[in-house]
């Protein structure tokens, strides 16, 4: 067992290095194998003419089934949904976790102590458990939303496209806020972490000097809390591409069908499933999460122990 | 009425938080305190409780826990958050931080590559591994197996739960090596040389100064891991849905079942309380014990 | 800002273009027209940019549904949910048809195909009110659960005023009906007839009696002989856990269909669950596993039905079945996966035994239609209903699927040939019989797949079975709804 030579010089032979070397690669090569072979398939899959759902070398390689993603109705609109809904929730978390961040670390209330806790908890809340209650939620907050809309339009399409953008049920707000407020709890941590980090003075000199509470805000404290706003923005962004269980109770409709639910329901036509197409809106729908985490990575320590640990 | 500069700027404190605390409240604690009352109520979706739902009182968890089912499902998750995430996840992570820290080529290969699988979202997780573990001679596992001279199985069938913990380490071995790394690289190193030269060894380092120096990250991954495996959802439902034969039901899926499969949405509740009342207790036990600074 | 604006502006009209190319042309021009209306006047109006957006990108996304006001589209459209390739192929065979005998435009709307997946869908949209105008029951048994939830509207007057109605078979007319109101909820199309199948061949060729058996203690007989002769498994019926709702619909109400003296449904409406027939239809099973007329371990694993149907019925390792019409075509047909030769010859039915000696045939209603009650066009959305029971409909549904068309009157229609052997079983069904159901069926059908479970792990007897099946109903029903619970 030699775990604990990592960061002590090794004294040992020259030959004894050696075999430790080699073991340390081959456990390294054998992790990473176990990490990138299902990869290989989705890769090969998708500029496979003939793709399946086997592993096989392609005879040819082609993009079509890419193209085929934009010239495919429901394929460019998964993307499209899936960009606009994930954006505006990561936007919304933002805009509130940065204003609930800096004042959560500024407020001196006897309740702050308690509200971090109760933050934490709610961290932790586990979302499958949630999906009764908040589906009834959902319900009624959707009967208020359409009632209001049939009052105020009358005429049955303005209806139909406000209800579609505005159900809390099959319908884009409900789903985009649902997706922001999963992100929160993470994000006003981050934001608080790294308000934390800036000390109060700055802010009152710059009062002093005369900048309007705008300014201040716009010069002093955005630019110092951008790093934080990078990390909230990134794992928000992350956690709610990668969300299943949201689009799956609350999308029905094709119109509105995002990436992970588009590929699941796709996946459960049996009888006729086009693996090209999906592998490639697989890859497709990958690439933005693993940019995304590439960035996030740096951040992911802080955050972990700004999250949970403080 | 003339407010103290303090006073006002408390208040606007309050006002910034409000959008924030307020999305979370409807969307999140709200609905979890809700859950309780549900859980009294016979609320479902179909038959005449759909319209009209009463109060039940206890008896959805006096069925609760008469359900054969339901016990399979507690078991299941149990089985599911040590295997993947208190051993393969971390033994896995744990290897990869203790090797990657060491003086060696291709570092930054071997941490991407590793990390990849950290940065794909679960549907996708699962549609990998329906291929992977694809039954008859040329599913991929299939066609590995088949150089040790194994015959060709259908995996997702004979050892599902084994499967899927295999999925989720997959899934979690960057997390516990980023988490790790950073606890290892933590620990001062004057530590490891004044050892040294008391002459203890490599094993006795590792075991009274590497683990006990690590000992508070390692307690933060098991905390964060446990509570994110606990509260799994897609990529199992991607992969199985909860079968063969209720073998990989957790609870996050036998909730989902129980509400939108047999539409017995207080029934649903009822486990959902458990989950929560579970996942809430794991949350005060870390804070209380681990004395978490804010 | 400006910057992201034109952005979603662009998104807005790529999105509105996807939906140009499934809509026709002369409606896709007006469209265009009117969004970009829309998008000057709301410049001009200048409305904060955030109103702007909004109203660019989620009215991009449904404006591909035909507004009534226009003028060059003044057909309505109904929206039809429709599921799995070969339903779906006959839908699309019959939509131009349907589309200018009503004169409206359909929307096929594609769901999930397996069942299960189907059902959720549905149900949790008829719940939040965005379900299709009309869409069809998988079975019977989960009508008086939807109707009682308030999400069927009620087709009591339309159907009794329909020329189709007087062609339906009286049992058909009754499994239309919510049980708990005798109001009409659904438009039959075409019906699932099921009996025993079992292998004329080898029973001939072992020498074994292949006439018809009258009471289950005859076929009990023939089992025993087929176990004797040819040493193989004599019969199945569907059991078990894994089986789901089979294990109810197509093992257990087999015994209880042929009973006089019991019915599942007491004349108030509950669920009779203490009764000699339960645990005489339990011991039926017992005896069926104690004695190996049936093969036991396939039914406790995943997919129960693959082994025994899709191998040891046309291996020959299995006499005897329970199934319907369609298992002759697609389970054992000629272009289906595990075929028997010369089937026509090979496989044979024997009605259900029954216990006054006159064997029976079971039918029950498969995805007849029904309208969503909250349909915004209610009165046209009945119309499509009914449309979807008139008899080319539903031959072009029987003969894609394997089943037989509700109406007694299809037999003139010139498609009937092309449903071959099925015709038979088409016209016994107006002495057909079959198991009537109320709210909370499902609780019922898991109910008795808990009970034959603990049958065929032999961790219960007969009388053991019927309380898992008696208490577990009344675990999830509640006392009121159960006769015999304490």
């Amino acid at each position: 067992m030699t775990l604990a030579s990592n960061t002590v010089a090794s004294t040992g032979t020259n030959q004894k290095m050696t075999k430790s070397q080699f073991k340390t690669y081959l456990t390294l090569i054998l992790i990473s194998l176990y990490c990138m072979v299902p990869f290989i398939w989705v890769v090969l899959a998708s500029v496979d003419p003939k793709a399946s759902q086997f592993l096989r070398i392609p005879e040819s390689v082609s993009m079509e089934h890419y193209w085929n993603l934009f010239a495919n109705q429901s394929g460019l609109r998964w993307i499209l949904n899936s960009i606009v809904i994930n954006v505006s929730a990561t936007i919304i978390a933002l805009v509130f976790a940065g204003f609930g961040g800096y004042a959560i670390s500024r407020t001196k209330a006897w309740w702050k102590l308690p509200l971090l806790y109760a933050i934490i908890l709610v961290r932790i809340v586990p979302p499958p458990a949630l999906i009764v209650p908040v589906y009834k939620v959902m319900l009624t907050l959707n009967d208020w939303v359409n009632a209001l809309i049939n009052a105020v339009f009358t005429d049955v399409a303005t209806q139909q496209t406000m209800s579609r953008a505005f159900s809390f049920v099959d319908g884009y707000l409900g789903l985009i806020l649902i997706l922001a407020a999963m992100q929160l709890p993470l994000a006003i941590w981050i934001m608080k972490t790294f308000f934390d980090a800036i000390p109060i003075d700055y802010e009152e000199s710059a009062a002093i000097d005369g900048a309007t509470q705008w300014q201040t805000v716009r010069k002093v404290l955005i630019p110092l809390a951008m790093p934080g706003f990078a990390a909230a923005g990134l794992f928000a962004f992350i956690n709610a591409w990668g969300d299943f269980l949201m689009p799956l109770m609350f999308t029905s409709s094709p119109e509105l069908q995002t990436l992970p639910l588009g590929l699941f329901r796709a996946f459960l036509r049996v009888d006729a499933i086009d693996y090209g197409f999906l592998t490639a809106l697989a890859v497709i729908y990958t690439l933005p999460a693993v940019i995304a985490f590439s960035f996030a990575r740096k951040f992911l320590t802080q955050t972990f122990s700004g999250g949970v640990k403080g | 009425m003339q407010l103290t500069y303090e006073r006002r700027k408390q208040l606007t404190y309050r006002f910034m938080m409000t959008p924030a605390l307020l999305l979370m409240f409807i969307f999140i604690v709200f609905p979890a305190f809700y859950a309780f009352s549900l859980s009294l109520t016979n609320e479902a979706l179909l038959g005449f409780a759909a319209k009209e739902s009463s109060y039940v009182g206890l008896s959805n968890f006096e069925r609760l826990f008469d359900d054969p089912l339901f016990w399979n499902s507690l078991k299941v998750t149990l089985l599911f958050v040590i295997g993947s995430a208190v051993i393969g996840q971390f033994l896995l992570g744990f290897l990869s931080a203790v090797l990657l820290l060491r003086p060696i080529r291709f570092k930054a290969m071997f941490n991407a590559m590793i990390c990849l699988p950290n940065a794909v979202p679960e549907m996708v997780v699962g549609f990998l591994w329906i291929s992977m573990y694809a039954s008859g001679e040329y599913g991929t596992l299939n066609r590995i197996v088949a150089w040790f001279g194994v015959d060709p199985q259908q995996w997702l069938y004979s050892f599902p739960l084994i499967a899927i913990i295999i999925v989720n380490t997959w899934r979690g071995v960057a997390f516990a090596m980023i988490l790790l790394t950073s606890g290892l690289s933590s620990i001062p190193k004057d530590i490891y040389e004044a050892a040294r030269i008391d002459g203890a060894t490599d094993r006795q380092i590792f075991w009274r100064i590497t683990i006990p120096m690590l000992m508070p990250t390692i307690f933060l991954y098991m905390f964060v891991s446990t509570v994110t495996t606990f509260a799994i959802f897609g990529l199992v439902y991607t992969l199985s849905r909860g079968g063969p034969a209720n073998s990989t039901e957790i609870l996050g899926i036998y909730i989902y079942n129980q509400s939108f499969t047999a539409f017995q949405l207080g029934y649903g509740a009822s486990v959902a309380v458990i989950s929560l009342v579970v996942s809430m207790l794991i949350g005060v036990f870390y804070v209380r014990m681990f004395k978490v600074e804010v | 800002m400006l910057n992201i604006f034109t952005r979603y502006a662009i998104y807005a009209q790529v999105l509105l273009d996807i939906d140009m190319l499934f809509i026709d042309e002369g409606h896709a021009v007006k469209m265009k027209f009117r969004t970009c209306l829309l998008s000057k006047l709301v410049c001009r109006a200048n409305f904060s940019k955030v109103g702007m957006l909004f109203l660019l990108i989620f009215g991009g996304a449904s404006c591909s549904q035909p507004s009534k006001d226009s003028d060059l589209e003044t057909k309505m459209t109904l929206v039809i949910a429709e599921h799995r390739a070969a339903r779906l192929a006959a839908l699309y065979e019959m939509a131009p048809e349907l589309e200018s005998r009503l004169n409206v435009k359909l929307k096929v709307v594609e769901y999930p195909a397996p069942a299960k997946d189907y059902f959720t869908k549905l149900v949790t949209e008829l719940r939040s009110g965005n379900a299709p105008d009309v869409f069809s029951v998988p079975r019977d048994l989960q009508l008086d659960d939807l109707a009682a939830a308030g999400y069927l509207a009620d087709l009591t007057s339309e159907m009794q005023d329909w020329e189709g109605y007087s062609q339906l078979p009286e049992l058909i007319k009754t499994l239309t009906q919510g049980s708990f109101d005798k109001k009409n909820y659904v438009v039959p199309s075409i019906v699932a007839v099921e009996q025993l199948y079992y292998r004329h061949d080898l029973l001939t060729k072992y020498g074994i009696d292949t006439s018809q058996p009258k009471t289950l203690q005859e076929l009990t007989q023939r089992a025993e002989q087929i176990k004797e002769k040819t040493a193989k498994y004599a019969m199945l019926f569907p059991a078990g856990l894994t089986w789901g709702m089979g294990s109810y619909t197509e093992g257990f109400r087999y015994l209880l269909a042929g009973r006089d003296d019991y019915s599942l449904l007491t004349s108030d409406g509950r669920y009779d669950l203490s009764h000699p027939a339960l645990v005489d239809s339990f011991q039926f099973y017992a005896d069926l596993v104690s004695n190996q007329f049936m093969p036991v371990n396939p039914l406790l694993n995943p997919e129960p039905w693959v082994i025994p149907k899709y191998e040891m019925f046309p291996n020959g390792d299995l006499m005897i079945t329970t199934c319907g019409t369609w298992c002759v075509v697609f389970d054992w047909g000629e272009n289906s996966r595990n075929p028997i030769a010369n089937i026509d010859k090979a496989v044979a039915t024997w009605k259900i035994p029954a216990q006054n000696g006159k064997p029976f045939v079971l039918a029950s209603l498969v995805y007849s239609w029904a309208v969503n009650d909250k349909s915004r066009q209610k009165l046209t959305a009945k119309k499509l209903a009914l449309a979807m029971g008139e008899v080319d409909v539903a031959i072009a549904y029987a003969k894609r699927l394997g089943n037989v068309p509700a109406r007694m009157d299809a037999k003139y229609h010139p498609g009937y040939p092309s449903l071959g052997n099925a015709t038979e079983a088409h016209q016994l069904l107006p002495e057909a019989r079959a198991v009537t159901t109320t709210v909370g069926a499902s609780a019922v059908i898991s109910g008795v797949a808990r009970a034959t479970e603990g049958l065929l792990t032999q961790r219960v007897d007969a009388k053991g079975a019927e309380d898992i099946l008696r208490n577990y109903v009344t675990s999830v029903l509640g006392e009121e709804r159960v006769k015999g619970s304490h």
